[in-house]
């Protein structure tokens, strides 16, 4: 049995702009596949060629060296229609046309099936409505796209691109203006589509935590301009995505693999238990710049401040406390805590 | 129904009901009581003008019969219906290019007018009517000669100069749309080039002799009279032409209302679409300026009518639609122009207007609701 082919495969890609007779490279060498049934995350930073990257896979415009092949095929060789066949697009293009239903919108994707007046026949119909099924966007199906929440309407729009009936599909920032919970919705229905229909699915993205958690391959811009890719956890470990995205203000966690603004002061803090109260009194003090001990032998350290929760009823209002140099405090939230030792902070400096 | 015979071992997701065939029934109606409002308006025109003629002596002359009167057989079929049919056409042709321009230029006041394309047919007519005859009084110095001569350019030269006129414009407006992304400036662009135009064409009139300037005024009023049997074939023909152009591209401006970016990614040529659409908008809008003036309005009014009475977005749906709703409206400004049972008659610029204005109106008022296309 022969290996299958990757549906999308770039290989020594460079990618950029030509004027006249410059040539504007944004990103060279880019060697990388995507398989049947994968879902990646396209990663960078603002302006490092992420959206050049998508116009050259949907050939917008074309490629300064290198080539792409979808399914087997030179990009190049295709005809539109083709194409149009083989790869659909979810654009940052806001979509409001009044007067048209949501079925409406998506059957505009049946275009490069049906003949010159753009009938649509049985199939043409099943399709659509089998995008809308597997979109769970049927219910909208009556309804005007443009009384359609963001979160509606891009499932709208998704399900527009799979009654294209392609094999790939290239996302360009979907989750951008979505509340939360539609985000994480969003992205499960994408890896569940790319799993369940065999669809290759690229998006770009700028919810790192949430590419981390769903996609089953990162394709990683780095500052070098190179173009990175592997599984989630292959880039925290071998540095790529610390390295990409770490900065003075931020620090990358490879144990977690959460991103945590760098509020680091040196202080250390000494929290003692095993409780809720005490997970959550420790996820505050390094918040707070701390790094927190749990190892009581250092009790007798004088730079320490050892923090603490008292049980129910003891303490009454002040519950938390904090021991520093033998003089205790005690706090009724751990607001009250966090703004103290903070203000402490600025009258020492 | 046969689409459903494919369907059987198709199961509907929930909710999903009905929408294939939302609007479905609506449309059937619309289409039917437009076909009846249209056929309603051409029996009244022929009947209701200066003299009003019985409704079934109409309808005998248009069946082939002699009616009651010899004069009044000749007033319906020589002189009511080239103006019945200049109108139609003329209806027919300002819907399709208004909707053409609209859907090109994705915004819901892109009309002909609007965009320069009437100045620039009206400085094509201009050079016809004005500038001509002087080049051909020049070149036959027997006056006899020349005024022929100016008699047979003025019929096909003023179709073809206020063609050429108007597709110049159009041209220009294409690259501009091209290298401008944003529409508002676009569509000023075409304001502030119809006022070149205008001042072009106002010096023209400046150095014209009186009669050529009457003629030239009178031309700016617009009227369905001018069109006699010898040119309706003509003016057919350009409309007929813009029609199949606009039948043919249902599908791509479809594709166009998602805009450029998608439209390109699901296969459509857009360059080429463009191109099409507005050559063929530039046929239509031409040839209402040629045969019947620059009439104002209509273009940006009826495809938002049509939008109205359809409730729907569907080329497929507006096209046909805007044909017929354009028909109807434009007989009914023609008719209001007639000013039934008086002897004045209104230039039918001011006809449309009266129509045409407050749906303007009605549609700045609209945008606030996103664009009303």
């Amino acid at each position: 049995m022969t290996t299958p082919s990757p549906v999308l495969s770039l290989s020594s890609l460079e990618i950029g702009y030509r004027a006249r007779r410059r040539r504007r490279v944004v990103l060279s060498d880019m060697s990388v596949q995507l398989d049947r049934g994968e879902f990646a995350c396209l990663l960078g930073p603002n302006g490092a060629g992420k959206s050049t990257l998508l116009r050259t896979l949907s050939r917008v415009q074309p490629a300064l060296a290198g080539g792409v092949s979808l399914d087997g095929d030179d990009l190049r060789a295709l005809t539109s229609g083709d194409l149009a066949r083989r790869l659909a697009v979810v654009l940052t293009d806001r979509v409001q046309i009044a007067n048209l239903s949501a079925y409406e919108l998506v059957g505009l994707g049946r275009f490069p099936h049906t003949g010159y007046f753009g009938r649509l026949g049985p199939e043409d119909h099943e399709t659509i409505e089998w995008a809308m099924e597997a979109t769970q966007s049927g219910h909208l199906a009556r309804r005007d796209v443009t009384e359609l929440s963001d979160g509606e309407r891009q499932r709208v729009m998704i399900a527009r691109a799979l009654a294209q009936e392609p094999k790939i599909l290239l996302l360009d920032e979907p989750t951008a203006f979505l509340d939360l919970p539609s985000r994480v919705e969003l992205t499960a229905l994408l890896r569940r589509l790319a799993a369940e229909r065999g669809l290759a699915i690229l998006m770009t993205t700028h919810d790192l935590d949430l590419a981390l958690r769903t996609a089953d391959v990162l394709w990683l811009i780095t500052d070098e301009g190179s173009l990175e890719s592997g599984a989630p956890e292959d880039l925290v470990l071998n540095g790529l995505l610390e390295h990409a995205f770490s900065s003075d203000e931020v620090v990358f966690d490879r144990a977690t693999g959460h991103f945590t603004p760098n509020r680091h002061t040196g202080r250390r803090a000494l929290v003692v238990g095993d409780s809720l109260e005490h997970h959550w009194l420790r996820e505050a003090l390094v918040r707070s710049g701390f790094d927190v001990s749990r190892d009581q032998d250092s009790e007798g350290d004088a730079e320490l401040i050892h923090c603490g929760v008292t049980s129910e009823g003891e303490g009454g209002a002040a519950r938390w406390w904090t021991v520093q140099q033998g003089e205790r405090d005690g706090f009724a939230s751990l607001a009250d805590l966090t703004r103290w030792l903070s203000r402490q902070r600025q009258t020492l400096q | 129904m046969t689409s459903l015979a494919g369907t059987a071992s198709h199961r509907q997701p929930p909710g999903i009901e009905g929408a294939r065939s939302r609007g479905r029934t609506r449309a059937l109606f619309a289409f039917s009581l437009l076909i009846f409002v249209f056929l309603l308006a051409v029996l009244v025109s022929l009947s209701w003008s200066s003299v009003r003629l019985p409704l079934d002596e109409v309808a005998r002359v248009l069946l082939g019969r002699e009616a009651e009167r010899d004069a009044w057989t000749t007033i319906i079929l020589d002189v009511r219906l080239p103006r019945v049919i200049t109108a139609t056409l003329v209806g027919i042709a300002l819907g399709l290019a208004g909707l053409q321009m609209q859907a090109v230029f994705r915004n819901p006041l892109a009309s002909p007018y609007t965009l320069g394309v009437v100045s620039g047919a009206s400085l094509g007519a201009a050079l016809v009517i004005i500038v001509l005859p002087g080049l051909t009084v020049g070149l036959y110095r027997d006056t006899a000669t020349a005024s022929a001569v100016a008699q047979a350019i003025s019929g096909v030269g003023l179709v073809i100069g206020a063609s050429l006129g108007a597709g110049t414009v159009l041209l220009a407006m294409l690259v501009v749309a091209s290298v401008v992304r944003d529409m508002v400036i676009v569509l000023l662009l075409g304001v502030v080039l119809s006022a070149l135009i205008g001042a072009l064409v106002t010096v023209l009139v400046f150095f014209a002799d009186p009669n050529q300037t009457r003629l030239f005024v009178e031309w700016g009023f617009g009227s369905f009279h001018r069109v006699r049997w010898d040119d309706v074939t003509l003016f057919a023909l350009a409309v007929g032409i813009g029609a199949v152009v606009a039948a043919l591209s249902m599908k791509q401006l479809n594709a166009l209302l998602m805009g450029e970016n998608y439209a390109r990614s699901m296969g459509l040529n857009v360059r080429r679409a463009r191109t099409l659409t507005l050559t063929s908008a530039s046929i239509l809008a031409g040839a209402v300026v040629a045969f019947a003036g620059p009439i104002a309005f209509l273009g940006i009014a009826i495809p938002h009518i049509t939008r109205g009475i359809f409730g729907s977005a569907d080329h497929r749906i507006l096209v046909p639609g805007s044909a017929l709703t354009g028909a109807s409206v434009a007989l009914g400004c023609g008719l209001l122009a007639e000013m039934p049972n008086s002897n004045l008659t209104l230039p039918v610029n001011a006809a449309t207007a009266i129509v045409g204005g407050p749906i303007a109106f009605w549609v700045l008022l609209r945008m606030r609701r996103g664009w009303g296309l």
